[in-house]
């Protein structure tokens, strides 16, 4: 593998497991440092020693993370400055996902609770990682992971999909807003991808692939391998663009 | 050398002989593909060939003439390359030409067809003849159509080129349901605001168009060629449907 990405500081929440885990692990490949921010200590221990398995060695760390909570965030953060000298990059990855309910039958601490997850944590990550990079003065690369649903719908799954959509706009909002100072915003979208949230649920896939013309699910290292291209610096004007991996889910 | 391993491909580019096709095609090279060129401008074409041969990469590269206006000098562009190279694996369908502005009134019905002549009529033949041979082969391939950020944010006095990229823009996402079962993904790139001969001869192009870029600075070719390497890399491959946009913040504004 390359080390296109050597020197680079990247924090991903979320990077315990799933998505993040694939781009966690693509990362040290190519060379980066990575915070892993999760908020399930057990996987993320296990994770921390796969990388170091992998030639990861001091290049990895864990810091426990409830995106939540503002101050873990923070932390996280801070880590990443303090261990590897910078930021460069900030992956607000972690998300949850739902049970299909029928609408009616959501009761508002579960649609709260998904709020504060996949669109509140995103915003603190993003808005914490923002304020280094402005102070840093060199650019960076802010990424969030949405969801081909925040494009196409689907039925029963409405406060994910909300949470979801949420985070699209706020993250082409940021493009723009944060393009003088040459830092890029773009978003992972994930078509039906292959991790325990999904493939977990009873009929779920099944279900969903009648909707995805190429009628197979994504894999991880697939996004892992988009975003690893777009931190490579070979193309420093990407910004605002959906890094979309979704069997055609969305053009359907 | 570039990062992706695209040796034993065969990448097809039209209009190549300069701009985003040329980088396209001097990248997918330089990664290890074979490539044929296509265009109608014999000169730029000659530029583009000294390149490749300094490049040291003539031996997988072939240059062919071919105005993608008339289907059946697209169809011997596709034949040609598989004779060449003996099979097809993607087609990037980026001829296309750009107009001068002019208040929607005043455009001639010429210009119009015009436009549309090579845009949108030049697309299809292009993904027509490159289809046919990918399905027949049987092993899936990819197919691309350079559209443009007009397609997504139009620019006014441009009716006409807004029209013919925003038409071969959902016919990439149409193929992209369509042809999913044959294992052929069809994506489109998207620049902004690109520095290539074409914007760059026109006076004031630039300067009025970078007002309107979130980064302030335009799109290199490269930036364009190197996701397209990517995208054939096969690292991504449930990719279809999707907008390779390079265009500085342009259309999220």
């Amino acid at each position: 593998m390359s080390d296109r990405l050597a020197g680079k500081s990247i924090v991903v929440t979320g990077g315990e497991s799933g998505i993040g885990r694939a781009i966690v692990l693509r990362c040290l490949d190519e060379g980066a440092s990575v915070v892993i921010a999760g908020i399930d200590e057990t996987q993320m221990a296990k994770t921390v020693d796969a990388c170091k398995a992998a030639g990861a060695d001091e290049r990895v760390l864990g810091v426990p993370t409830d995106v939540t909570q503002a101050a873990d965030v923070q932390t996280a953060i801070d880590t990443a400055v303090q261990q590897f000298g910078r930021l460069d990059v900030a992956i607000a990855n972690a998300g949850v996902f739902c049970e299909k309910t029928a609408f009616g039958d959501w009761n508002i601490k579960d649609w709260e609770r998904m709020i504060a997850v996949n669109l509140t944590g995103v915003f603190y990550v993003l808005h914490a990682a923002a304020k280094v990079l402005i102070e840093q003065g060199d650019g960076g690369n802010l990424m969030a992971t949405g969801s081909s649903t925040a494009i196409r719908p689907i039925s029963g799954h409405m406060p994910y999909v909300a949470s979801k959509g949420g985070v699209h706009n706020m993250l082409r909002g940021l493009a723009v807003e944060l393009a003088p100072h040459q830092i890029k915003v773009n978003t992972i979208v994930p078509g039906m991808a292959a991790t325990t949230p999904v493939t977990s649920q009873q009929g779920y896939v099944e279900a969903g692939l009648k909707s995805v013309p190429m009628n197979e699910i994504v894999e991880p290292d697939e996004l892992a391998a988009f975003v690893a291209f777009v931190l490579s610096d070979e193309a420093p004007h990407m910004t605002g663009t959906l890094l979309k991996v979704d069997a055609g889910r969305t053009s359907a | 050398m570039g990062h992706y391993d695209l040796s034993s491909k065969t990448v097809l580019v039209t209009g190549a002989e300069v701009g985003i096709g040329r980088a396209i095609a001097l990248r997918a090279l330089a990664d290890g593909a074979n490539v044929a060129i296509a265009g109608i401008n014999p000169e730029m074409r000659d530029e583009t060939m000294a390149l490749v041969r300094d490049a040291g990469f003539a031996d997988r590269f072939v240059a062919l003439s071919a105005n993608i206006r008339d289907a059946g000098q697209v169809q011997k562009m596709v034949d040609d390359t598989v004779a060449k190279f003996g099979h097809l694996d993607a087609a990037i369908a980026n001829a296309g030409v750009m107009v001068v502005r002019r208040p929607f009134l005043e455009l001639t019905h010429e210009e119009w067809h015009n436009v549309i002549a090579v845009n949108l009529h030049g697309t299809f033949h292009t993904l027509q003849a490159a289809t046919r041979v990918l399905k027949a082969q049987g092993l899936g391939g990819d197919l691309f159509v350079t559209t443009s950020s007009n397609a997504v944010r139009p620019s006014p006095m441009a009716s006409a080129y807004v029209a013919s990229k925003g038409a071969i823009q959902q016919m990439v996402r149409a193929l992209a349901v369509e042809l999913a079962p044959d294992g052929i993904r069809v994506n489109s790139i998207i620049p902004g605001l690109t520095l290539t001969p074409g914007t760059t001869s026109r006076e004031g192009h630039i300067e009025r168009g970078k007002r309107n870029i979130p980064m302030g600075e335009v799109t290199m070719p490269e930036e364009l060629a190197a996701l397209v390497a990517f995208a054939l890399s096969g690292e991504a491959p449930h990719m279809t449907g999707t907008d390779l946009k390079i265009d500085g913040g342009r259309t999220s504004a």
